[in-house]
């Protein structure tokens, strides 16, 4: 995703959250849930949106899958009456998408998604050093 | 709360405080620059930045308030916690490497100091500066007053010292705070939020295994709420006792607003090698789920053995956890919980003193153009002005200060998660915007709290939200809006110097 799609997304996402917490009415209810489900998947792709060539797709999965677990998982909650019938444990099936849905899934994918994109290299940090060292000199004689 | 003062619980207290104490002498020692006492000298390794930032978010709150808003309000308040499983991650993306590869390149020690090279305006930075010592305040005066309630608890200070026992409590916990925070500064805080994170785990785990055996099991405990007239199945639902909007608010808010938190986002400018950030969502947010078992074990358990008429039905919900504990387990668990509650309250509290006098010496001097000459010196100067002015506003205005500990999360996240989420990763934004975002997401937060709660002015008008809606998931939302919207409408290519812009694009 570019940073031109994560921003329009973040701006979506961002009208939603708005107009649903502030309008009494359900279906802008449905719209906050859906806002709050892609507003870090919106903030993950725009601080990603500069990888180096290949690498772009390798998170794109992660990135959809991560919104299809929260955005199902929120939406699920809203559209079960009471929660829904009850299920493991004896508890309703809303709660148990709660506590072993939304927290382990998401967890799971975004320790996963993060080791591996990760990539900041030795040789980045030497430039950024000498970019500092280069502005301390340029300080100094002045 | 009931009275916790048991043998081994006041040991276990004894011991831990002064465990911290000896910890405080140790990093004194070690404390000889202004790095040491901002960033402990940028020498932490990722295990313990993500014991340590987790430390530093989670306070009382999650040990006593948790289980307490639990019982009130059903498993609705787990929304609360419902999005720890991608917060690590998303600080992790969007802030944590950023603001350490800028101190890189920068002398950066606070988000005040990332503010001012990303921006390169001392007005947003200050801004920043305001907002955080605004949050500053109210979290660390609710810190001390736990810490005082607690300690009258387990000390027994209500026997020994009468009408003054709160006072004496708050006296010895800010002594002990003081004592490491003054001397060791950062150092001192990351060398004892290691122990106080390991205790809180430890604790955590302990409790929430003995809270669901003393249940009966998650089974049993869930048939044992259903059944009951007190609770009834709608404590299970996620939106039983609660609006729908309530829930999504607490997600929103949790979930988004973690970006502005400068007590956890200053951890990250202390990882000795950015490289090893890549398990920082494992271990930051790993600790984080097993610290947050204590809630909802103890906060599910205690309702069920309410409803088995194996334990009295609580006066106030907030004693749900110290009662559990009382009455449930072996004394030297309860010691080992107490020891995890004194550390979740300590690490928090010690982080705000710390970033506190950093407002105070350095991020404020700064915005006025201003440095102060020797920042070791006024920095612990400084520590004390801000502990003793929290506690000073904690006596005095109680009430207040409860207020604003609850929505303080909100304010620091409402002002400063657009300007660092969106801002670091988007040249465009302009300074302006960027300090308008800061303003809007500060007075939209407290003018919407201020409207809910007061009840000094009638005439003032009710914040027109929907049922359930909290003011801060408004004022975050429309913090983002304006940096976003502002953008778009002034905000052109920005020249950010060099350094930052590689930072950026790296």
């Amino acid at each position: 995703m570019g940073r031109r799609a994560a921003l329009f997304l973040l701006s979506l996402c961002t009208a939603g959250a708005l107009l649903g917490f502030t309008v009494d009415a359900a279906p802008l209810r449905w719209g906050a849930a859906l806002a709050a489900a892609t507003f870090p998947v919106a903030l993950i792709a725009l601080a990603d949106r500069r990888g180096r060539r290949g690498r772009k797709g390798r998170l794109r999965l992660p990135l959809v899958l991560l919104w299809l677990v929260l955005a199902s998982g929120l939406l699920l909650l809203m559209a079960l009456p009471g929660g829904g019938p009850d299920s493991f444990f004896g508890l309703p099936l809303g709660t148990v998408v709660m506590l072993f849905w939304l927290v382990p899934l998401p967890f799971l994918l975004i320790v996963w998604a993060y080791a591996s994109r990760f990539d900041v290299r030795e040789e980045d940090l030497e430039r950024l050093r000498n970019i500092a060292a280069a502005r301390r000199d340029r300080e100094g004689e002045e | 709360m009931p009275l916790l003062d048991r043998p081994l619980v006041i040991a276990a207290a004894l011991v831990y405080l002064a465990a911290t104490l000896a910890i405080g002498v140790w990093a004194t020692r070690r404390t000889r620059s202004p790095r040491d006492f901002w960033v402990a000298g940028q020498g932490m390794g990722v295990l313990v930045a993500g014991l340590v930032t987790m430390a530093a978010a989670f306070s009382g709150f999650v040990f006593l308030g948790g289980p307490g808003l639990t019982y009130r309000m059903g498993l609705t308040s787990l929304f609360i916690n419902l999005s720890i499983g991608f917060t690590s991650g998303l600080l992790g993306w969007s802030v944590a490497k950023r603001l350490r590869l800028l101190a890189e390149v920068r002398e950066v020690y606070t988000i005040p100091d990332a503010v001012l090279c990303r921006y390169g305006s001392r007005a947003t930075s200050g801004t920043a500066a305001v907002a955080i010592l605004i949050g500053t305040v109210g979290y660390l005066g609710t810190q001390l007053l736990a810490l005082g309630r607690l300690l009258e608890a387990v000390l027994g200070l209500r026997g020994l010292v009468g009408a003054q026992s709160l006072l004496v409590g708050v006296a010895i916990g800010l002594a002990v705070l003081l004592f490491y925070s003054v001397g060791g500064g950062m150092k001192a805080g990351v060398a004892t939020d290691v122990l106080q994170g390991s205790l809180m785990i430890l604790a955590a785990c302990a409790v929430c295994g003995y809270a669901l055996h003393a249940g009966g099991g998650l089974g049993t405990i869930a048939a044992s709420i259903k059944g009951s007239e007190r609770f009834g199945r709608a404590f299970l639902e996620p939106f039983g006792k609660a609006p729908a909007l309530t829930a999504l608010s607490f997600y929103f808010v949790f979930g988004i607003g973690v970006l502005g938190q400068p007590h956890m986002l200053h951890k990250f400018f202390m990882v000795r090698d950015p490289r090893r950030l890549r398990w920082l969502p494992l271990t930051l947010g790993g600790s984080q789920i097993l610290c947050l078992l204590i809630w909802f074990g103890v906060g599910i358990a205690v309702p069920a053995l309410v409803a088995q008429g194996r334990m009295a039905p609580l006066d106030n919900p907030d004693d749900a956890a110290p009662l559990f504990l009382l009455q449930f387990t072996p004394e030297i668990v309860t010691g080992l919980a107490i020891a995890g509650i004194l550390s979740a309250i300590m690490s928090t509290a010690d982080s705000f003193m710390n970033i506190g006098s950093a407002v105070l010496v350095r991020d404020l001097p700064r915005a006025f153009g201003r440095r102060v000459q020797d920042e070791l010196l006024w920095g612990r100067l400084a520590t004390v002005g801000v502990t003793l002015a929290a506690t000073l506003l904690a006596a005095l205005y109680d009430d207040l200060i409860a207020l604003l500990g609850t929505f303080s999360f909100g304010t620091l996240g409402a002002a400063l998660a657009p300007a660092l989420a969106v801002g670091l990763h988007w040249k465009r934004v302009p300074a302006s915007v960027a300090t308008a975002s800061i303003a809007t997401g500060t007075i939209f937060n407290l003018g919407l709290e201020f409207l809910g709660r007061q009840t000094f002015f009638p005439a003032l008008p009710r914040p027109p939200l929907p049922p359930g809606a909290l003011p801060t998931a408004v004022a975050l939302a429309a913090s983002f809006a304006v940096l976003l919207l502002g953008t778009v409408l002034v905000g052109r290519e920005e020249k950010v110097e060099d350094d930052v812009a590689v930072v950026m694009d790296c």
